[in-house]
């Protein structure tokens, strides 16, 4: 399955998208520092056995002010949907995730998840996660978590007391935060968003 | 006493508002294996932690000198540069980052403060084998995330691994031998053991004689309360093993 990668305010992320029976996309939302959006998702999930995978990779450390609204419909039974976002959110930047999943009453067999997770690095810097879950189906596996942290004071005293700096140690913890939604990019995407942490 | 290394004096400290260490005075001259022994929550953990730099712990009085330098004004990569080890009691969990690049960024950083070139990649390959061989650890060690799934063991061998990357001046171990199985204490303490020589010095803590049977301190000191109660040499170890910490009081 190709992984359809959308660089915010540079490629044209599209409004809609319908996903038939047995069909599947898999596609991946990556936000660079500097680009201030609002981009919205429409997937429609059409026919048994479609599947949607949405991978979002966000780094504001600005002024930005991102909007992301992601709207996954089940509209048949036995379709499944996967959306993993990761962000860093650091300096005046202000992120806003609204998610909902809406499971159509004949979406019997649905199996629908949403995770939302942000890292901020600043007093001024704010992320808003709403997830909403519409379900009018009884026999479905739908469950969304949305969480902000801090860096890990723990993890980076012990790099620091081996003699990673500051920086590095806390570039480390960024890396590897973000991992499981950057490893599957290509390598020039990757070492982009590396250079911005 | 050999040319000092370590000087603490006067030394207070506590965290968040409690005051854990009510004057410590120690001094450890190079070369030296000094273990510190105490009942827990007497301040061994505190005492590391000071010494290494933990941003949480605060000094209120009293001063740190290192080869000379004021200790306490250095940041904790600065002291890792400078030759100072710990390692953790309970070492930290890092997904995401492999022992490989972990350990490459830690020996460069280093470097660097000491104005060398960074490793060439096959200099650093070789180094990584040397020292994984000295806890017996095998090659797929390296590319594991930072102690993430390790057991009990390995966490500690991984400790001494990077202590014997890193070659430290001062190496502190913080109750090393907790939780460890014979197999790997005797792995442990025979890697400390080859590390030891005349210019580096190690502080053992330890509420348990038994990592002290295998590396044989120079200096015993009881610590309770925060305080250093009695110093002598090993034959205190027998004396602890025979009648507890509960016969030795400030």
């Amino acid at each position: 399955m190709d992984n359809k990668i959308y660089i915010i305010g540079r490629d044209e992320v599209p409004s809609s998208i319908c996903v038939e029976a047995s069909q599947s996309i898999s596609l991946s939302l990556v936000a660079l520092p500097g680009v201030s959006a609002d981009v919205d998702l429409h997937i429609q999930l059409l026919g048994p056995e479609a599947n949607a995978e949405i991978k979002g990779v966000f780094v504001c450390t600005g002024e930005e002010r991102l909007n992301i609204n992601v709207q996954m419909q089940h509209q048949s039974p036995h379709a499944s949907s996967n959306q993993l976002f990761k962000g860093i959110v650091g300096g005046k930047a202000k992120v806003n995730f609204e998610g909902l999943i809406y499971v159509a009453q004949d979406a019997q067999k649905t199996a629908a998840f949403q995770q939302v997770h942000s890292l901020l690095l600043s007093k001024d810097a704010q992320m808003e996660s709403r997830p909403q879950l519409e379900i009018y189906a009884d026999d479905v596996q739908c469950t969304h978590g949305a969480t902000s942290g801090a860096l890990n004071a723990q993890q980076l005293f012990y790099m620091r007391s081996r003699g990673v700096a500051k920086e590095d140690a806390e570039r480390f913890q960024k890396i590897a935060f973000l991992a499981p939604v950057i490893e599957h990019l290509s390598e020039e995407i990757k070492e982009e968003i590396y250079a911005t942490l | 006493m050999n040319d000092i290394l370590l000087d603490i004096k006067g030394l207070k400290a506590g965290i968040e508002g409690k005051e854990i260490l009510k004057g410590i005075d120690l001094s450890i001259g190079r070369g030296e294996v000094h273990a510190i022994m105490g009942p827990n929550g007497a301040g061994k953990s505190t005492l590391s932690a000071v010494l290494a730099g933990r941003p949480e712990f605060n000094v209120s009085q009293g001063s740190i000198s290192y080869n000379g330098e004021d200790l306490l004004a250095l940041s904790p990569e600065e002291r890792s540069w400078a030759g100072i080890f710990l390692s953790f009691q309970y070492p930290i969990e890092i997904p995401g980052v492999s022992i490989t690049a972990f350990m490459k960024a830690a020996v460069n950083a280093r470097r660097k403060a000491a104005g060398l070139p960074e490793l060439k990649p096959a200099e650093y390959l070789k180094l990584l084998k040397e020292k994984m061989a000295f806890v017996q650890m095998k090659g797929e060690f390296a590319r594991r995330e930072v102690n993430v799934g390790f057991s009990g063991g390995e966490k500690k061998r991984s400790e001494i691994f990077q202590m014997a990357m890193l070659e430290p001046t001062l190496s502190i171990l913080d109750e090393t031998d907790s939780g460890l199985d014979v197999d790997a204490l005797r792995i442990v303490a025979d890697g400390v053991s080859r590390l030891r020589s005349p210019q580096t010095s190690s502080i053992i803590i330890t509420h348990y004689h038994r990592l002290l049977e295998y590396i044989v301190p120079d200096y015993v000191h009881i610590l309770k309360d925060g305080r250093i109660v009695k110093s002598g040499g090993r034959e205190l170890i027998a004396e602890i093993e025979k009648n507890g910490f509960e016969s030795f009081n400030g």
